[in-house]
């Protein structure tokens, strides 16, 4: 009963390292690829406008012009986003270790949706 | 140099995001918009990433806080995520003004909601759900000691979140007040409880539909990434000075400047 007490919190204490880490990695990547597109002449007033440029025309362009400052933040955002998503399947771990199945459910069901709500920004 | 500005005013967003338990995203957008003149659909995508960036780290920590209830967490959470999905597709039809409108409005309702005093509403008994679940729980009060408290309106508080993620998703806001207000006030739950709770959930939320955004490309990183480290950077500090700061004269100053933001967002939705 013990070590199965002992394995859990050493799971809650992954999840906690995992978030904690992955902020860092990514507020680094944010910070170094804003920097380097900023020294290269990036514009945020360009933004006044809304244009449509899907994620992967965008991709196309910054490899046109070897904008690597681009590519330095998107693995920032990637990071950062997939934190939440990590953080809920390790709960949904969680939960089934501990045999809270409908619990455990619940958790996985919020994977999927969020999953589901990130393909929708690539249908639309 | 209006890059670096917007750095300085992230780490200020921050700041005072922290200082006053609000998410960054309720001044970040405002800021983007009436200032810098930046397309609102932009500034919501920037104002969500920096939202899961905060929340991320925030929930890092909730091992040693003991007032996260992480089973409940995980339920409110279905409601969250799916009004995020439903709030990001409502997001592809409504128009600009109606987004500033809605905003404004918004800002309105949490200056109206920061003067009010929010108070213990604890019941002794468990809804349905709650009991089934086990979802109520136990954490330390202000004299040290274990206090219990038990979870009603559960369908209720479902439904909250699921409206929370709708305006999440459509605002670029962490809707905290809204769970807040659904989990202390609807559900019984000590305000503790509730905030910690809130808190927690706010990345997940937000990250429904931010990676929607990314993945559509509407997460520019020439402003997404400079307001991201910015409200990083600025929360940190609030939270470390949280105590030695006067929070309630600053919460008034504040409540005078949402508003008068509130009515510049809402003029510029019906010009």
């Amino acid at each position: 009963m013990e070590k199965r007490q002992d394995s859990l919190f050493k799971l809650e204490l992954i999840i906690s390292q995992v978030l904690r880490t992955g902020v860092l990695i990514s507020g680094t990547c944010l910070l170094v690829g804003w920097l380097w597109m900023w020294y290269h002449g990036g514009d945020i007033y360009a933004l006044k406008f809304y244009e449509e440029h899907s994620l992967l025309e965008a991709f196309q362009w910054a490899l046109l012009m070897q904008n690597r400052g681009f590519f330095i933040c998107m693995a920032g955002f990637a990071v950062l986003i997939s934190l939440p998503l990590i953080r809920v399947f390790m709960t949904g771990v969680l939960f089934l270790k501990q045999k809270e199945y409908l619990l455990s459910v619940l958790a996985f069901g919020v994977f999927l949706a969020l999953i589901l709500s990130f393909s929708l920004g690539l249908e639309l | 140099m209006g890059e670096l500005l917007l750095l300085i005013i992230s780490i200020g967003a921050g700041f005072l995001g922290a200082l006053l338990g609000l998410g960054g995203g309720i001044i970040i957008v405002p800021v983007l918009t009436l200032f810098y003149g930046i397309d609102i659909r932009y500034a919501i995508a920037a104002s969500l990433i920096s939202i899961v960036a905060t929340s991320s780290g925030a929930a890092a920590g909730y091992l040693k806080d003991s007032l996260t209830n992480l089973r409940l967490a995980v339920l409110l959470e279905v409601g969250t995520v799916l009004g995020a999905v439903v709030g990001f597709l409502l997001a592809s039809v409504v128009q600009q003004k109606h987004l500033f409108l809605l905003f404004g409005s918004f800002l309105m309702f949490s200056a109206v909601m920061m003067l009010r005093r929010r108070e213990e509403h604890l019941t002794a008994t468990n809804h349905p759900w709650a009991e089934k679940l086990k979802l109520d729980g136990s954490f330390p009060n202000e004299h040290g000691q274990w206090q219990t408290y038990k979870i009603q309106n559960v369908p209720i508080g479902l439904i909250t979140m699921f409206g929370a993620g709708i305006l999440s998703a459509l605002l670029g806001i962490g809707s905290g007040i809204f769970k807040v207000l659904a989990m202390d006030g609807a559900m019984k739950l000590p305000i503790k409880v509730s905030s910690a709770t809130s808190n927690f959930m706010i990345g997940v939320t937000a990250s429904a539909s931010a990676g929607a955004y990314f993945l559509k490309g509407d997460v520019r990183p020439e402003l997404a990434a400079p307001v991201a480290v910015g409200i990083i950077l600025g929360s940190l500090g609030g939270a470390k000075v949280m105590v030695k700061m006067p929070a309630a004269r600053i919460r008034k100053i504040f409540v005078v400047v949402l508003a008068v933001v509130s009515i510049q967002m809402i003029t510029k939705g019906l010009l």
